[in-house]
């Protein structure tokens, strides 16, 4: 073989070859150039553009609805806004990355407790002068009582509230008449219409704690507030083995062993536990707003029940506020506030096109007739709404120690212990529940 | 071309080169192609290599960084050399999640490995619409695990959902499959089993295709049964198409996150806990990015040396 | 179960060297009924292994909670498509697939060639590196692995928000 034509056809493959890795960094090196495209600003006058992320907080509708809103801003100085959508999936780290790279929003809603986290880092912008606009144009004396104050920390106000996710008993009319039951008003009561609904072949303490489904936890926690305990005390310290808890999860474990509370429930979903709603087999649980909306029976048959009382005369139940946060890196912190003052003015297009499945923070809102013709949303704005606290109780304000809490693998555990049984007693479980608490906090 | 040092044409044919022209010599040609071929080859990895150092080089690098620090997702925190692998050695919740991973790995290896092999050895035998069975088996591997765990979810979930249905209706009682802690790790199991097999199934496919018949004809001859034609020709013959297909279902299934998070979220009370669902649920829920990531890397570490111990066992069976 | 152990493609008891045409005849049916054994028992396996997917397919056609359809309906499908941004979704996903083939198939084409070729210690030991990264575990390590301490201009190009590549 000629080595001169055998060095050819090699150069040549080698060539084709070389040529085609070469055209294999071209998207490399465009995915990176593309990547400072996708982050949106630009345009804009002097005041900027000011980038918003939401969270699909709802259907798409709510986000198509939001979008026009957000983008319906005209600030001073042609100060404008865009919006972008970020899927729950991962956000913390779509959140943490951009705003590492300072590719993140100017204002952003987020989880519950997000802005605290990012305020430990120094990103967020208080928003005190908001707060104080909103006083001047009467928006501030339109809030619900006591949703501003988990806000407030040393520093400032690190969000707003914009609308508040609560937990409320709901039951079934039906089957409290089918069971000759009348609806519990305190714990003996509950433990006895439990009884009476298993009769008919229902549950008297729907939840659920399987994949994705908080539930569980937060009827856990629900039951220690509503009980005067919490997972802190007053002074935000950790406090899980007060007495009132204890006695709380003794009460829970009590309708465990009576059979009242599912025992597949540790392992439903929430599509599981609004499949159960729908079908007939929870008769009275803890659920969030508008709930015959989203099991998909709106016969009049699903409704909120009454506040009950602890042995204590204690009455209470919990609330996530989903708030508005603003970072410092923003292209104005002046069109920042009042993109965000602006926004909050047009919350109530969002509850009159009934998009929302979670409670207003302002009181013109509860009484739009589109949200007050729902005699289930004013019952809870009446009765549930006043005596809600947030995860931090018994202290007043959020902190990101909340996020460890909330979904962490501590209080999974425990309310999956406590609801199959498994837990020795509950102190035990209150016990371990704060060592695991403790580790994850302690850093 | 001459030169005036040019050996004669005999001495230059008794060294083996070709007449007419001095050229290099045959060491420095070979010498001059192989640096041109280094040089080639250099600048073809170059493309991989970029890609790797920047998709595991980088990440590993941090992540290594992370497991000896106590930070979270948004700070490095301080250093703590290796107390983060200590505390998750001596935690007793990760030495349950790699009892549940090891227990999850053996299943789902040799249980899909059975099965594929079943149906691969009955598909490779006449059947009617065979080819059509053979795509029809592939689906549970192709479906999108969000959507078979879905479908699975509502097979299983509730006491009155399908399968708990058919075992009341048999007077089997109500089982709890997503419930009990027991029940649930089978199920896990049997759903990881039902989504490999196709993969399995497909490897050992590939591996039969290329067994000659007339071998069995010769053993057949022989007087050699149906069994031992099975254990002494067909697997040893596919010896190195299964031990391959064994480390990367054992990658797999150590691996596996989705399968396990989308059914049971790693309960009911940790039951079905894998190594990698508390590596997850460390960092992503706990925020604890050092002990999640040290869990990943004692993972990692683990299944290197599974896969060179199984590499050796694939050398053999050639050498063999 | 013999006929099912014996991978033989001709299936069935294997054939003698020689027989009588009647031997011949009593083997064929016998094949013929193993043949058909055969069939009902993979048909069986394969319609319990498919029924999860077979009820993925029966929800979907299946009213909602909050639909007023009753019986079998397109209207999920058609929920998908106008009242969720699945077109986007799925635009994203065929330009992520065909990037990352391109891609993949650009880099490893010419990195095959040089592990098929090279005999050098250098690439035996690059091939090694290469086998070793499928054990990357989860969780993503360049998602947790993504901070502000430098390295920004990579977070920016892998890390960036990518849950909507296309803002609506």
């Amino acid at each position: 073989m000629n080595v001169q034509s055998t060095a050819n056809k090699a150069f040549s493959r080698r060539g084709f070859l070389g040529l085609t890795a070469a055209a294999a960094s071209v998207p490399l090196l465009a995915a990176c150039g593309g990547g400072s495209a996708s982050q949106g600003g630009g345009g804009g006058g002097a005041g900027g553009t000011i980038k918003f992320w939401d969270m699909p907080w709802a259907t798409p509708a709510y986000n198509d609805s939001a979008k026009k809103i957000a983008e319906g801003f005209s600030g001073a100085n042609n100060a404008k806004a865009n919006y972008q959508i970020i899927q729950w999936n991962n956000f913390y780290q779509t959140f943490s990355s951009a705003i590492a790279s300072k590719t993140g929003p100017a204002v952003s809603t987020g989880g519950g407790f997000q802005a605290f986290q990012f305020d430990q880092q120094g990103q967020i912008a208080y928003a005190d002068k908001v707060i104080e606009k909103m006083k001047s144009n009467g928006q501030f004396d339109d809030f619900l009582p006591g949703v501003l104050d988990p806000f407030k920390s040393d520093k400032g106000y690190v969000a707003v509230p914009w609308q508040l996710d609560m937990r409320v008993f709901w039951y079934r009319k039906s089957l409290f008449e089918k069971a000759g039951v009348s609806l519990p008003t305190d714990w003996p009561s509950l433990l006895e219409a439990g009884k009476a609904l298993k009769k008919v072949g229902a549950f008297g303490f729907a939840t659920g704690a399987g994949s994705g489904n908080n539930y569980g936890n937060h009827s856990m926690i629900m039951m220690m507030v509503n009980n005067g305990g919490g997972v802190w005390n007053k002074a935000g310290e950790l406090d899980l083995l007060n007495d009132r808890n204890v006695e709380a999860m003794e009460f829970v474990l009590e309708l465990v062993s009576n059979g009242i509370i599912d025992p597949a429930a540790v392992s439903y979903t929430t599509d599981n536990m609004s499949a159960q709603w729908k079908d007939g087999k929870a008769g009275f649980g803890l659920f969030q707003v508008n709930v015959p909306q989203r099991v998909g029976d709106t016969s009049g048959d699903l409704l909120v029940a009454d506040p009950i009382t602890g042995p204590h005369g204690d009455k209470a139940t919990i609330v996530f506020p989903n708030n508005i946060m603003m970072y410092k890196n923003t292209p104005s912190q002046d069109a920042s506030e009042e993109f965000l003052v602006y926004y909050m003015g047009q919350l109530k297009e969002l509850w009159k096109q009934k998009l929302m499945s979670a409670l207003p923070v302002f009181k013109s809102i509860t009484e739009t007739p589109e949200f007050a013709n729902d005699p289930n949303n004013v019952k809870i704005v009446k009765d549930w709404q006043p005596i809600a606290k947030t995860f931090a109780s018994q202290g007043s304000t959020l902190n990101a120690n909340l996020a460890a809490l909330d979904g962490g693998q501590a209080l999974n555990q425990f309310s999956q212990s406590i609801l199959t049984g498994q837990a020795k007693d509950a102190k035990s479980a209150l016990q371990t529940f704060q060592s695991g608490l403790e580790s994850v906090l302690k850093k | 071309m001459t030169s005036t040092t040019a050996p004669s044409g005999l001495s230059r044919a008794r060294r083996g080169l070709a007449p007419g022209g001095p050229g290099a010599s045959p060491g420095k040609r070979k010498s001059k192609l192989s640096a041109q071929t280094t040089k080639t080859f250099f600048w073809l990895l170059l493309p991989s290599v970029v890609l790797l150092v920047l998709i595991h080089g980088y990440p590993l690098i941090h992540a290594a960084v992370q497991a000896t620090h106590d930070g979270d997702l948004l700070q490095t925190g301080n250093f703590v050399g290796g107390e983060n692998f200590a505390n998750v050695l001596s935690s007793p919740a990760f030495w349950r999640a790699a009892q549940f991973t090891l227990w999850f790995t053996i299943v789902g290896v040799f249980g899909s490995w059975l099965v594929g092999l079943g149906l691969a050895l009955l598909l490779r035998t006449k059947i009617p619409a065979g080819n059509t069975f053979k795509v029809l088996l592939l689906l549970p591997w192709v479906v999108p695990i969000v959507v078979s765990s879905t479908a699975w979810n509502w097979l299983v979930a509730t006491p009155d959902s399908l399968i708990p249905s058919i075992f009341r209706g048999l007077g089997l009682g109500t089982p709890l499959f997503l419930a009990d802690p027991t029940l649930a790790s089978i199920t896990v199991m049997v759903f990881k089993v039902w989504v490999s097999f196709p993969f399995m199934m497909m490897m050992i496919s590939a591996a039969l295709a290329s067994v000659d018949t007339t071998v069995y004809e010769a053993a057949s001859m022989d007087g050699a049964s149906r069994w031992q034609q099975f254990t002494q020709i067909t697997l040893p013959l596919i010896a190195r198409s299964t031990y391959i297909s064994w480390i990367l279902m054992t990658i797999f299934c150590v691996n596996d996150f989705p399968t396990i998070y989308l059914l049971t979220g790693g309960g009911p009370v940790s039951a079905t806990t894998s190594l990698v669902v508390l590596a997850y649920r460390t960092v992503f829920q706990d925020f604890a990015t050092g002990p999640g990531v040290a869990i990943a890397f004692l993972m990692t570490m683990t299944l290197v040396v599974i896969s060179v111990i199984l590499y050796r066992q694939i050398r053999k069976s050639s050498v063999e | 179960m013999s006929a099912v152990l014996h991978a033989h493609p001709e299936s069935g008891p294997a054939l003698g060297i020689s027989e009588t045409g009647k031997t011949r005849r009593v083997l064929s049916e016998a094949g013929m009924r193993g043949r058909w054994w055969r069939f009902v028992l993979i048909l069986a396996i394969t319609v319990i292994v498919l029924v999860p997917i077979m009820v993925t397919v029966v929800l979907a056609f299946t009213p909602g909670p909050n639909s007023t359809a009753t019986g079998f309906t397109f209207e999920n499908l058609a929920n998908v498509f106008n009242g969720t941004l699945a077109a986007t979704w799925l635009q994203n996903s065929l330009v992520t697939t065909l990037s990352t083939v391109v891609v993949s198939v650009a880099v490893a084409a010419p990195a095959g060639y040089v592990l098929s070729r090279g005999r050098s210690k250098a690439v035996s030991g690059y091939s090694l590196l290469l086998s070793c990264s499928p054990y990357r575990s989860s969780p993503r390590w360049f998602r947790c692995s993504s901070s502000s301490q430098g390295w920004d201009w990579w977070t920016t190009c892998w890390a960036s928000p990518s849950s909507t590549s296309v803002p609506p």
